[in-house]
């Protein structure tokens, strides 16, 4: 399976699934503003939406919008510790993660991501970011990760949008759970690994 | 199962897949502008996001997030045929709308517009987005009748229920005709029309409150 990937963007949620479930993929990095690969072809043929990530099956596929390739990817490979078993009520709990940070976090980070954006808006797109935190903090108090004791999938989506607060110059340490949590998530060494591979492509 | 409904709500999506699969909900209107429910409870007590929809299990716990809402529903009833895609080969696929769905047309599109503090000159800059979203949405309706495979899906429930914000805001979709013919042809779906019009029962009742 290929993996197609943007540095900084939320692409890196799935190349942490990925490592962390073992499951090795061919990573092609996106000019996503350009919509090119790195050999000038068009990415729009890939995926018409023009985003990234986008996961190339092997039957020839494409799958796109990343919570949904990371079920994919963890259903592959059943009992693993990052996405419980279809059916469950531990599983709704990581799906309800899932959906907040992809549209409350996520979402509320792009705002702040376009140059069109006015000033006024922009304000208060961090404002419901700083709503968004406030809520994360208190129930990382309790926890070391947002379904409970185990790293899943919802955290290494989470961890993703949450490292753009270093892109907008958001400080963190209002809110030392999500800080200890952000620094906990990434010593992993999936993480690393995934963090690495963004920083020899944006150099190569 | 008790449902924390909102009168102009994206919790209309679940209301429709309840209604189609047959599972009795007993809804529970909640007060979005000063998040109480009926009782005077606070929202956030049963629902610290203080958001809708939130579903209260029989076991009394509070399931939130629409599109886990609406995937716990479908497998409660395994043999329905919102099961037979949502769970079959295609369920990904499904999963892959309800995303584009709840991130790109609701929250990137239609959101910052209910929001009384959005600056007016971000408004055309939302319509914009949602005016691509909705294209997309057009031409993948090209050449079949549902979001996903031969049947209506909780995709389905959940693109109907977002891209009808589009009467509300007076944005017309005349530009897109097969999204608009879709739009027509989920609206005559018998859950989707008794679900309409419970959400527009309680949103005259709450008018007559606020005027009385």
């Amino acid at each position: 399976m290929k993996l197609y990937l943007t540095p900084h963007a939320c692409s890196l949620a799935v190349d942490i699934v990925a490592r962390e479930l073992e499951i090795p993929l061919a990573l092609e990095w996106v000019d996503v503003r350009a919509k090119k690969l790195r050999d000038g072809s068009d990415y729009y043929e890939v995926n018409p939406k023009g985003q990234v990530p986008t996961l190339r099956l092997d039957d020839g596929e494409f799958l796109t919008e990343g919570p949904v390739i990371v079920q994919y990817l963890a259903d592959g490979r059943p009992g693993n510790a990052l996405l419980p078993p279809a059916g469950t009520m531990a599983r709704y709990r990581v799906l309800e993660w899932l959906n907040f940070v992809g549209t409350e976090l996520h979402k509320g980070f792009t705002p702040l991501f376009r140059p069109t954006t006015p000033q006024a808006y922009r304000e208060i797109a961090r404002q419901n970011l700083a709503t968004r935190f406030k809520w994360l903090d208190a129930v990382l108090a309790g926890q070391p990760f947002l379904a409970g004791t185990a790293f899943s999938v919802a955290d290494a989506y989470c961890y993703t949008i949450l490292m753009w607060s270093k892109l907008h110059d958001i400080d963190l340490s209002p809110w030392p759970n999500l800080a200890a949590y952000v620094a906990r998530v990434a010593a992993r060494p999936s993480v690393q690994a995934a963090e690495e591979a963004e920083r020899q492509a944006k150099a190569g | 199962m008790k449902f924390f409904h909102e009168s102009h709500g994206c919790s209309l999506a679940v209301d429709i897949v309840a209604r189609e699969l047959g599972i009795p909900l007993e809804i529970v209107w909640v007060d979005m502008q000063r998040k109480v429910l009926p009782d005077g409870t606070d929202l956030h007590a049963i629902n610290p996001k203080g958001q809708v929809p939130s579903l209260q299990l029989a076991d009394g716990q509070f399931l939130s997030e629409g599109l886990a809402i609406m995937q716990y529903l479908v497998d409660q009833c395994p043999d329905s045929d919102l099961a037979s895609t949502a769970r079959g080969a295609d369920k990904y696929r499904v999963l892959e709308w309800m995303s584009f769905i709840g991130s790109d047309l609701h929250k990137g599109g239609f959101m910052p517009l209910f929001k009384k503090t959005t600056p007016p000159d971000y408004r055309p800059i939302a319509l914009q987005h949602i005016a691509g979203r909705l294209e997309w949405l057009d031409r993948h309706l090209a050449d079949r009748d549902y979001l996903v495979g031969d049947r209506f899906t909780i995709a389905d429930a959940h693109c109907y229920a977002i891209v009808i914000w589009t009467k509300r805001h007076a944005i017309d979709v005349t530009p897109w005709p097969r999204l608009e013919a879709y739009m027509a042809s989920v609206a005559a779906r018998p859950s989707v029309r008794a679900a309409v019009e419970a959400q527009l029962v309680q949103e005259a009742l709450e008018a007559k409150a606020r005027a009385a």
